[in-house]
């Protein structure tokens, strides 16, 4: 049953939220993007290579670009928004550095952003980089020399203060993802389908943050839901993340969440031992909106359909990485939405860039299991960030359950648990350290 | 032990030529229900990590684990996609469903294939693997437990032969199943990229040949009990280069 709206209440929290969010957010943004710091961008701090190197890599596209020499180690942040997959981003960036900068250095050391905010670190010998391209054969010392870590703090605090190269905010991505939804059906369609479109805008606001609106659109559809056949709003919100001391990522989030549900969401990630362990724990409060009103079988009436927030959700998970296989195991514990406590396990291994897993998961209402997969999606390489960039969706993903008793969840529009699963440091290793794409 | 002659034969031509042959671990072929092995038969090998394929197949009436009881049912369809999850886990996910029935089947049944690793293949020594089909679920129509060795023979650099034999059961009491309960046994002759089968499933004596187009598309066309034609394509895509 739907409580009943009470319109002051209801938007309380995701604005007071917003409002948080707008303030630390507008300080970061006048400490990272003052005019003068935008007319340092215009003029590089180096005399020489370093030079060379700025233009070349600014010309191709890479964001939030900050250089920091020694006298034996170059290190290098960036942001790839060019690339679907980050290791393939990493190993064009290598490519593409290490000509230019000769044997001026021994090592060479990348810091991998997201939103401009650090999330690992990895370093290589560019010796070895150099033995390698005139020794094919070679290839196994310089995949040795490659480390990756997310203990990037020494390296950073050399680079957060230097000058932003092609700044990543206030950039707009638009793309469209496709959805693909399938249910029962009987004689003579005994499964029934349903493809929507997902138009989709982020807009990378300050360090971490990022508003991001989206509209359904349904294109195909055999499931009899009335509203599933209109366009209809989909996640509509703002995501603000922070990296803490520690390996530890502080995830805030307000809006228009998907599963008919609005509010606020806080999540805070701790990363242990390089990444094998990730305790992550989420708080959600919510309450029910949809647009148009549902009205279970019949012919649904345009207008929002809002409820006051009266859910409280908290779940915690720990997931545990088998480095080897690049296979993750987890077991999540909470209470999901409508107040519905459930366990859930599940395992999933990242073949490159598809995911394919299992998971099992027991409610008050019963059990459920199923396979859950994610399939990348043409192409892998995108055009030159600008103000405003369309690209193609990065990956189509689908979960079948096998039973009815489904836990209901929603996404908040907080992709950084996504980032940490892509740059997981063993993860990227063992893709840095696989010989393909690096010829 | 219902017929044990084929199984004692198959054992006595693995030890025999597990001493004479070089061992060669062949590409693995997959079953009419999309795990590794022969026709209806598994084998000791599992599919390569990271090797993804997806099938359709064709079993007819009479040799279908679900007896539907009806006068216009053909037989199954069965849609599968098999994953060699991980280099000592291989999982089938199959989905049967009916062809030419009027009743409201649904989507069909459901099932998932577990295969693991015991051993690899050496020298002298045979893959050898373990399965549990269809324990998760309602009914178990393909429930099945079983231990499967194989052992292949390199006569050339393009001409194998791959023999496989094995012991299966039921774990879960009850199900209706009777596939592969009982010694089972396969011999697989492949020359490039075409092989002939013929195997007994512990019930009866099923031969095939397959064709594999490009390297990646299997034609498969069986003959069931020597009486009834079936069939199926397979496609195979590597998710980890």
């Amino acid at each position: 049953m739907i409580p009943k709206v009470d319109i002051k209440t209801c938007f309380i929290l995701p604005l007071a939220v917003l409002l948080c969010s707008l303030s630390v957010g507008a300080q970061s943004l006048q400490a990272s993007y003052t005019p003068a710091q935008e007319a340092m961008t215009k003029q590089y701090p180096f005399g020489g290579v370093e030079d060379s190197l700025l233009t070349a890599l600014k010309s191709s596209g890479w964001l939030n670009l900050r250089v920091q020499a020694s006298a034996e180690k170059l290190i290098i942040a960036f942001e790839n928004r060019t690339y679907r997959f980050e290791a393939m981003a990493i190993k064009a960036l290598v490519k593409e550095v290490a000509p230019i900068i000769g044997n001026r250095y021994k090592t060479l050391a990348l810091i991998v952003l997201n939103r401009n905010v650090p999330i690992m670190g990895l370093s290589l010998s560019l010796e070895a980089w150099n033995s390698f391209l005139h020794d094919a054969q070679a290839f196994p010392v310089f995949a040795n020399s490659i480390h990756t870590t997310l203990n990037i703090q020494a390296d950073w605090q050399l680079l957060k203060d230097q000058p932003i190269t092609q700044p990543g905010a206030l950039r707009t991505e638009a793309y469209v993802d496709p959805q693909l939804r399938m249910g029962l059906g009987g004689n003579p369609k005994p499964v029934l389908v349903q493809v929507n479109l997902l138009p989709t805008a982020n807009i990378y606001l300050w360090r971490g943050a990022q508003f991001k609106a989206q509209a359904i659109v349904p294109t195909f559809n055999q499931l009899p839901i009335p509203e599933d056949k209109l366009i209809r709003p989909g996640l509509i919100g703002i995501n603000q993340y922070f990296r803490l001391p520690g390996a530890t990522f502080l995830g805030l989030s307000a809006g228009y969440f998907t599963n008919y549900v609005y509010g606020a969401e806080l999540e805070l990630s701790k990363i242990l031992f390089n990444g094998r362990f990730i305790w992550r724990n989420k708080l959600g409060y919510t309450g029910y909106a949809s647009f148009p009103k549902r009205l279970g079988l019949e012919k649904p009436i345009p207008g929002w359909q809002i409820s006051s927030l009266a859910n409280l959700d908290y779940r915690s998970s720990v997931e545990y990485r088998l480095a080897k296989y690049d296979l993750v195991a987890k077991v999540e514990a909470g209470r999901y939405l409508y107040h519905q406590n459930a366990v859930k396990v599940s395992v999933v291994r990242q073949f490159r860039e598809t995911d394919i897993g299992f998971f099992a998961q027991k409610s008050s209402q019963g059990t459920n299991y199923g396979f859950q997969l994610s399939i990348p999606i043409l192409s892998k390489k995108y055009g030159k960030p600008q103000r405003f960039q369309f690209r193609t969706s990065k990956s189509l993903p689908y979960t079948y359950t096998a039973t009815q008793y489904v836990v209901e969840d929603y996404q908040s529009g907080n992709d950084l648990y996504l980032f940490l699963k892509k740059l997981n440091p063993s993860f990227i290793q063992n893709q840095l350290r696989n010989p393909l794409d690096w010829h | 032990m219902k017929q044990p002659i084929p199984f004692i034969l198959l054992v006595f031509c693995l030890l025999i030529f597990g001493r004479l042959a070089g061992q060669l671990s062949p590409e693995p072929q997959r079953t009419l229900y999309g795990n590794t092995g022969a026709i209806l038969t598994p084998a000791g090998y599992l599919s390569p990590d990271g090797q993804l394929a997806f099938g359709v197949s064709y079993i007819p009436q009479g040799y279908t684990q679900i007896n539907r009881r009806e006068p216009l049912w053909r037989g199954d369809r069965v849609i599968y996609a098999n994953l060699g999850l991980l280099p000592f886990l291989e999982v089938t996910f199959r989905l049967t469903s009916p062809d030419g029935s009027k009743n409201n089947f649904g989507i069909g049944d459901r099932s998932l294939f577990l295969r693991g690793r015991i051993t690899k293949e050496k020298k002298i020594l045979p893959a050898i693997a373990i399965g549990l089909h269809d324990v998760v679920g309602v009914v178990g129509y393909h429930h099945v437990a079983y231990l499967v060795g194989s052992k292949s023979f390199a006569f050339s650099p393009s001409t194998q032969l791959v023999l496989s034999a094995g012991y299966g059961a039921k774990i879960i009491k009850n199900v209706p199943n009777t596939y592969l309960q009982g010694f089972f046994g396969s011999a697989s002759w492949r020359w490039k990229f075409v092989s002939l089968n013929a195997e007994y499933d512990a019930k009866k004596v099923n031969a095939a040949l397959y064709v594999r187009l490009l390297k990646k598309i299997d034609f498969h066309l069986a003959y069931l009990d020597m009486k009834k034609w079936s069939g199926g394509v397979s496609m195979q895509l590597k998710l980890l280069k």
